[in-house]
């Protein structure tokens, strides 16, 4: 029954990027990534990974993409691009680096062994419930947790100085030599 | 079970598409903006002011995300994991000070 | 309430650089009303308590978090020429910025939050960390790429922050296939896995090492993956160009020494691709150099050349391949930050000078046109100077490892380096009548610039005769060696 199911999901997943990646219109493609984004989720239910499921519906399906769509609306992006595309040729260089990498991870994939003995992980997952995630997250990976504050916090500082610009502020040196402004744009 | 049930939300849509009657007509196919006639096009600049806002907001939707699993574990982590997730808050909250302070809450 | 599980070790001596550094950055955010001089001087004093703090805890090899952190001497090598490189920028930052109307405290805040991140990526101990580290600064490297408010700035920041992006994604992935392969996280736990007598995952670490090796060729500016950097180097902000092309080079080289020195040492099938790329760079990034008439277009390719030379470093035996590198680091940050802080001078505009307008330069600004010509002589691997040390080192531990013809090749792009280098510093020594240069204006060279280029120049002089100061530190091939890590 899970292979049924993951087939089913795997060729779900598989249609939602070639739509991403194959649609002309901006928001066809961003609902194909809908599609990939929540069958993803469902993969990870099948593996007793249930937290991890709903944050990737919370964090990707939900925020992340309603992101995306906010930004095709706002720059009317909905239009099938008609401009000449400089570098017509890498589409197909990409697809050739895709099915090389495609092609070379399947038959890795045949040779693989488990490093650890997936009975362990499962184990330890109890069924992906929250407390496992959260255990694990404040023992083994407190670094990287308080870590991460930092580059939340750079995320939104950083996008706050980029958006509502500071003002340079007036300095008590004399200036050594004037800046031509020419080039400065106009915002 | 499942199958059944998914089956029956696939045959009434199937079915009612196959079966219903269709007479378009130009008021039918109309957006629907609340009974309202559609405004046309949606090509008027916007301020970037949305933008950072559904920016702020997926960075505090993630904040929210690591938490979840910190309280439910809370009862076997103990007072290290209290101090450790103050430290977190508290990081974020410097963030928070600067979005306050820098005014890009206010909506002028 | 009992507690069941036991908090992993937390010492606050190891992370101590990083909580200096990163309460500087609290601090310039919060205090983005406060004069910037005042708090770019805050900057300057926490990245100085945190060398420092780095100086006590040398040969400690101290860790903490069960090993994702480790002090070990060669974190502590690359995190000082990190803090090295970092003051340099904000002392030349502090005259230029007003100029550039970019004088605000959130570019320290920016500088010091990429520093932390530049810290956690040299102190990791664990692929997570080591991730997370170079996120933040590349974010943070992002935005100070696009804060002058120029199109070519914004076009530069767009640039950056796509490629980048892109490079991360690839890391990403790479981590991924290489965590699949070894069932480990930490560098010492990957080490272990993939000496085991019965290790079956071969082809999926290669795979996995040699995504790592892309992602991290996107931040260092290694041949295929190098395009961005012209258009970013000579589109940011000068200052911000010297930090992007010092500083984030040396972080990305500390996690790649880390990674590949450290994590893979038997499994060395990368390194026949690695070849490649190195060659690849060299040939190119010095041709291109070549042709370049844009003085600051030059010394951005000049950075893609030398990521060649110290690549050489990474083919070599991490034994003796990491002192040459961190050698060769120091004294490239001293060198292209010099070089570079000249330009942020005498520039009329952003854009930096064509190479043309530095004639008959030493005869309006004498000290400037030297300094410059000290650092371009060090850059071409002159004698006297840093560059020459640098570039015999890690020739002489890529030659001892065996790699005798991508050495050879170095040595040859090495002579046409000292074409390209050598023209703008001969030009600055003609006599300019009849050029447009002549009527250029000249800059009066603040306090903290001049501190900036008697630190360059020194740093470079001084390395170049006395090489042992620095190189004898690190030359304890054991020290190199990541294995005494017990491995949690």
């Amino acid at each position: 029954m899970s292979a049924f199911f993951f087939v089913v999901l795997a060729v779900l997943i598989i249609t939602g990027a070639l739509v991403t990646v194959i649609a002309s219109n901006a928001v066809h493609a961003a609902l194909g990534l809908v599609a990939t984004l929540v069958a993803l989720a469902m993969t990870y239910v099948t593996l007793d990974a249930h937290f991890l499921g709903a944050v990737q519906v919370i964090v990707y399906a939900g925020a992340i993409m309603v992101l995306f769509l906010f930004v095709i609306m706002l720059l009317d992006a909905t239009r099938p691009v008609t401009a000449h595309n400089p570098v017509g040729f890498v589409n197909e260089l990409a697809a050739l680096g895709g099915a090389a990498l495609a092609g070379a991870l399947g038959l890795i994939a045949l040779g693989w062994r488990d490093p650890r003995p997936l009975a362990e992980g499962a184990a330890a997952l109890r069924n992906g419930t929250p407390g496992a995630v959260g255990e694990t997250l404040l023992t083994r990976f407190v670094l990287p947790f308080e870590a991460v504050s930092v580059l939340l916090l750079v995320a939104v500082v950083g996008s706050i100085v980029l958006v509502k610009r500071p003002v340079s502020q007036p300095s008590a040196v004399p200036e050594a030599q004037p800046i031509e402004s020419g080039e400065r744009a106009g915002a | 079970m499942l199958l059944i049930a998914g089956g029956i939300g696939v045959l009434a849509v199937v079915v009612s598409m196959i079966l219903g009657p269709k007479k378009p007509s130009r008021t039918k196919l109309m957006a629907y903006e609340s009974g309202n006639d559609p405004l046309p096009g949606g090509k008027e600049r916007f301020p970037v002011h949305f933008y950072l806002v559904a920016m702020l907001f997926i960075v505090f939707d993630i904040e929210t995300a690591f938490f979840y699993p910190i309280a439910v574990a809370f009862g076997k982590l103990g007072v290290f994991a209290f101090w450790e997730t103050v430290t977190f808050v508290a990081l974020l909250l410097v963030g928070y000070v600067y979005i306050v302070r820098k005014g890009v809450l206010e909506w002028d | 309430m009992t507690p069941e599980l036991r908090p992993p070790d937390i010492a606050l001596a190891p992370m101590l650089p990083i909580l200096i550094v990163l309460a500087g950055a609290l601090v310039a955010t919060v205090a983005f009303r406060t004069q910037r001089r005042v708090v770019a001087v805050i900057a300057i004093v926490a990245l100085l308590l945190s060398g420092f703090s780095m100086l006590t805890l040398w040969g400690a090899n101290a860790t903490a978090f069960g090993g994702s952190l480790r002090a070990d001497n060669p974190a502590l090598g690359f995190g000082l020429v990190v803090i090295v490189g970092a003051v340099v920028t904000l002392l030349a930052s502090m005259d230029q910025l007003p100029r550039v109307r970019m004088n605000f405290p959130e570019f320290d805040a920016m500088l010091l939050y990429a520093v932390t991140g530049m810290l956690l990526i040299a102190f990791a101990g664990d692929l997570i960390v080591l991730l997370i580290g170079l996120e933040i600064m590349s974010l943070a490297g992002y935005v100070m790429a696009t804060l002058y408010g120029s199109r070519r700035s914004e076009e530069s920041g767009m640039k950056y922050f796509l490629l980048g992006s892109v490079g991360s994604a690839i890391l990403i992935y790479g981590i991924a296939l290489t965590f699949g392969a070894t069932g480990s996280l930490s560098l010492a736990g990957i080490r272990e896995a993939v000496s085991a007598q019965n290790f079956a995952n071969t082809p999926l670490l290669i795979a996995g090492a040699l995504m790592m090796l892309a992602g991290f060729g996107f931040k260092v500016a290694l041949v295929p993956f190098h395009q961005w950097t012209p258009d970013v180097y000579h589109g940011a902000p000068t200052v911000v160009t010297l930090f992007l092309s010092t500083v984030v080079k040396v972080a990305a080289f500390a996690g790649l020494l880390r990674v590949f020195g450290g994590a893979f040492p038997v499994e060395r099938a990368w390194e026949g691709v690695a070849e490649v790329l190195v060659a690849l760079t060299l040939i190119v990034g010095n041709t291109a150099a070549l042709v370049q008439r844009n003085f600051k277009r030059l010394l951005a390719y000049s950075a893609v050349a030398h990521t060649g030379f110290l690549g050489l470093a990474l083919l070599a035996e991490p034994a003796r391949g990491g002192a040459a590198l961190v050698f060769y680091l120091l004294a490239y940050t001293l060198m292209t930050a010099g070089a570079l802080a000249v330009l942020a001078l005498i520039q009329p505009d952003e854009g930096g000078v064509e190479n043309a307008d530095l004639r008959g330069l030493y005869y309006r600004q004498p000290g400037l046109a030297l300094a410059l010509a000290a650092c371009l002589a060090s850059l071409a691997g002159l004698p006297p100077f840093a560059g020459f040390f640098g570039k015999y080192l890690v020739f002489q531990a890529a030659f001892q490892a065996g790699h005798v013809g991508i050495t050879v090749l170095a040595a040859m792009t090495s002579v046409v380096a000292l074409v390209y280098y050598l023209r703008p510093a001969a030009l600055m020594f003609m006599p300019a009548e009849g050029s447009a240069a002549a009527v250029r204006p000249a800059v009066r060279v603040g306090t903290f610039t001049g501190v900036a280029l008697g630190v360059c120049v020194v740093g470079i002089v001084l390395l170049g005769v006395l090489p042992g100061l620095v190189y004898n530190v690190f030359d304890a091939p054991a020290q190199w060696v990541l294995a005494s890590l017990a491995a949690k």
